[in-house]
């Protein structure tokens, strides 16, 4: 029998959300009591949990011998647990998680909802129980894509134009929500990289959500992320403090990727855990699923692997800075490409080099492309552009971007891994004075 | 502005100047220096362990910008030097970027003129040739940005501007922050604020690693471990939210006695709570769990210990008793009970 520790994940109901999982492990040896302060003998170690059938090499760790060992598991949403365990070799020890300490979805987004098709619509007489099923509208828009149009200097206009003409866009879903909480299952529509994606053209998608008409949410919808089919590939939740009075339409919106590993990864990138990221990186499935991603030329992926290059210490591969540039050159519309490549270039360079304007130059441009996907970009667009109008305070140019970066970020939703744009609360800031 | 004098901050901050005098041990660093700025109705003053009084500045902007500059000056004469800035007040915010209000914030008409700008702080420090710099801010974040914010005027760092050429890659810079997103940090009228009382505990007790194999000492990531777990209400919810930690960090204090750690011990099932007596023995010395708080929170020594609980005549429940060492900072211990 192998000494082992197997992770398993439990939810109050249904399936517990699968997840990737950061693990570190010391052996704790009493003839030694210093030894738990060593390195640790599993430096961690992405973990699948939830996962309706895991691989036992993605949720079981093996230990070289029965005794007591210090586990430090670290969740996608901050938390961390640290358990001390005593493992025999009779059989596994196992290391139960609950869902609420790890995820970063509302602990009740399985409670059941009403569908307009199971609820009859209310008469007049019924108005006062009309009141407290707040209707939950998503939409998909689109915007083709047009140089100078829908950047971030231009982004209340942009939104206003998305919510008055989101009566022509897709309705995705409509029900009548008598809970705190609501889960809608999205897919996503596999895209043809040559033709649509790299077009200069290219339209992108976005997700306005809003109860009953009011306080629309907007999120980037990075449509054509997907290793397959598509189907189920994203989690929308949503909830809200009360089902009435104003409470009651105002709706905390997060998008979610459904696939573990990079769904993890995400959430550790938007919390600059870099260590953590590049971790889960590694992980089995995460690297088969970086192939095939790469085989699709999938943008988003891309993008969050392009800010770890940024944010990391190590010095680029030749490849991988020509990856980089690539990034910002084939997709014209993306964001993320030229944030992540003018965020390296000036972490590594110094005010009045060439390579300092070509930095200054790619933020510029990731402004004019309008809101970025990943939170973590709109993160490092601001702190970069804070630099230059630190390093250049008479960069008025680096000032009016670094305002608009600063209004998009105040409105958004930090902690979400996409970007994730409060209407009402970004129509509330001043506009840029004339 | 409608925010009124807060009266922790003072008695935190007098605590942490105080530790920092008294306690702070860090025989690598060449420089041992404080600046502090204090507001409060009546002047603030100090006496150091050498029996040096002094009053105290008020908080004012002009002033931190005199402050602020000294310290950066002093802190650049070794690159070995650590750099410790630590606020306690008003914050507007949203968890990563913060505005740290100062005592004349809204005094005109811009009113973050008198706030400092805390990620432009933070970048600005790049130009310190102390490489390794510590931020503490335990500041509320419950005030709606929008609501007060300008993003086209976003007040200063309160550091010269110009001297910033480079992104501070080459230095290590996290920042503890002791507030959730949208969250208020609290403290009890008239006590230290409570994320200062465990960035205290974590300092000089539990917030350490075993430096290269031989001594105990704090470092930002352990230290935010202790906090973390010292300031955990188990909701769910993460707690002491960090921008910037790395690796293992870097030796802030050397302790000069073992540490100890941070204990949760909980029943599963919880519902065997009521009746359950802890005991944790560390190396023959019981520990008793005083009231019924579920989880306990505890300090113990780091070390060898067996955990129990025990259950009054005739038993209704069993636990399985176990074998630990603990580990600082902290740690999670749940008893299986049937």
């Amino acid at each position: 029998m192998k000494t082992t520790i197997k992770f398993e994940a439990l939810a109050d109901s249904g399936a517990p959300q699968s997840r990737e999982l950061v693990c570190s492990v010391w052996l704790m040896d009493e003839r030694n009591e210093e030894m738990p302060a060593a390195e640790p003998i599993v430096d961690r170690r992405p973990i699948l949990v939830g996962s309706a059938d895991p691989q036992s090499e993605e949720s079981e760790i093996s230990l070289p011998a029965p005794g007591n060992y210090l586990v430090d598991v670290g969740f996608p949403n901050g938390r961390r647990t640290r358990r001390a365990v005593l493992v025999t070799g009779d059989e596994p020890y196992r290391f139960v998680v609950h869902e609420s300490r790890y995820s970063s979805v509302s602990t009740d987004r399985k409670a059941p909802s009403f569908s307009l098709k199971e609820v009859p619509r209310v008469m007049m007489s019924a108005a006062r129980s009309f009141i407290t099923h707040s209707e939950l509208e998503v939409r998909q828009s689109t915007t083709q894509y047009v140089p100078g149009l829908g950047g971030l200097r231009s982004l209340r206009a942009f939104a206003k134009d998305l919510e008055a003409k989101s009566d022509a866009a897709i309705l995705v879903s409509r029900e009548r929500v008598a809970e705190l909480s609501h889960t809608i299952v999205l897919d996503s529509t596999p895209a043809n990289a040559d033709t649509d994606l790299q077009s200069a053209t290219h339209s992108r998608s976005w997700l306005l959500i809003s109860g009953q008409g009011k306080d629309t949410t907007i999120v980037p919808f990075p449509n054509g992320w997907t290793s397959g089919t598509g189907k189920g590939a994203f989690v929308l939740s949503v909830r809200r403090n009360s089902t009435a009075g104003d409470e009651a339409t105002k709706w905390s919106v997060s998008l979610q990727l459904s696939d573990p590993s990079y769904g993890s990864m995400l959430d550790y990138l938007t919390r600059r855990d870099l260590r953590a990221s590049i971790a889960v990186s590694r992980s089995m499935r995460t690297t088969a699923l970086a192939a095939l991603y790469e085989k699709m030329l999938n943008p988003y992926a891309a993008a969050a692997g392009a800010y770890m290059l940024a944010i990391g210490e190590e010095d680029a591969h030749a490849e991988q800075g020509h990856w980089m540039e690539n990034l910002t050159g084939r997709f014209p519309w993306l964001p993320d490409g030229p944030i992540a490549q003018g965020y390296r270039l000036l972490r590594r360079t110094e005010k009045g080099t060439p390579e300092f304007e070509q930095g200054r130059r790619l933020l510029f441009d990731a402004i004019d492309r309008g809101l970025p996907y990943l939170t973590i970009g709109l993160t490092l667009l601001n702190e970069a552009l804070n630099f230059l109008v630190l390093a250049s305070p008479d960069d008025g140019d680096a000032k009016a971007n670094l305002a608009a970066a600063i209004s998009a970020q105040l409105a958004c939703v930090r902690n979400e891994a996409f970007c994730t744009l409060q209407t009402s609360r970004y129509y509330r800031l001043p506009q840029a004075p004339n | 502005m409608g925010m009124g004098q807060l009266t922790s901050p003072p008695l935190s901050a007098l605590k942490v100047l105080e530790w920092m005098d008294r306690e702070l041990n860090n025989p690598y660093a060449p420089l041992k220096s404080i600046e502090i700025l204090i507001s409060r109705p009546a002047p603030a003053s100090y006496t150091d362990k050498d029996g040096l009084a002094a009053a105290i500045d008020g908080a004012t902007f002009a002033n931190f910008e005199v402050s602020a500059k000294a310290w950066l000056d002093r802190a650049s004469t070794d690159e070995r030097n650590v750099a410790i800035f630590y606020f306690c007040g008003h914050g507007l915010g949203d968890g990563v970027n913060s505005h740290l209000l100062m005592s004349d914030y809204g005094s005109t008409n811009r009113p973050l003129r008198h706030a400092i700008n805390f990620p432009a702080f933070r970048l600005a420090m790049g130009a310190c040739e102390a490489t390794k710099q510590l931020f503490l801010l335990d500041a509320c974040r419950v005030v709606d940005p929008t609501m007060l914010l300008d993003p086209y005027n976003m007040g200063d760092s309160g550091l010269p501007p110009g001297n910033v050429t480079k992104m501070p890659t080459h230095v290590a810079n996290p920042v503890i922050y002791s507030a959730r997103t949208g969250e208020q940090a609290f403290g009890p009228p008239g006590g230290i604020s409570y994320f200062t009382d465990a960035l205290i505990h974590g300092l000089g007790r539990c917030g350490v690693y075993l430096s290269k194999g031989t001594k105990w000492a704090v470092s930002p990531n352990h230290l935010q471990l202790a906090i973390a777990g010292l300031l955990d209400d188990f909701s769910g919810k993460p707690q002491c939210p960090v921008d910037g930690l790395v690796g293992t960090g870097f030796e802030i204090h050397y302790l000069d006695k073992p540490p100890e750690v941070v204990v949760s011990v909980s029943l599963n099932p919880s519902t065997s709570n009521q009746e359950a007596t802890i005991k944790v023995n560390c190396s023959g010395v019981e520990h008793v769990r005083p009231n019924l708080d579920h989880p306990w929170r505890t300090f113990l020594p780091f070390g060898p210990c067996a955990v129990n609980a025990e259950f009054p005549a005739p038993p209704k429940y069993t636990a399985k008793p176990m074998q630990l060492h603990l580990q600082p900072p902290w740690q999670e211990i749940e008893l299986e009970v049937q």
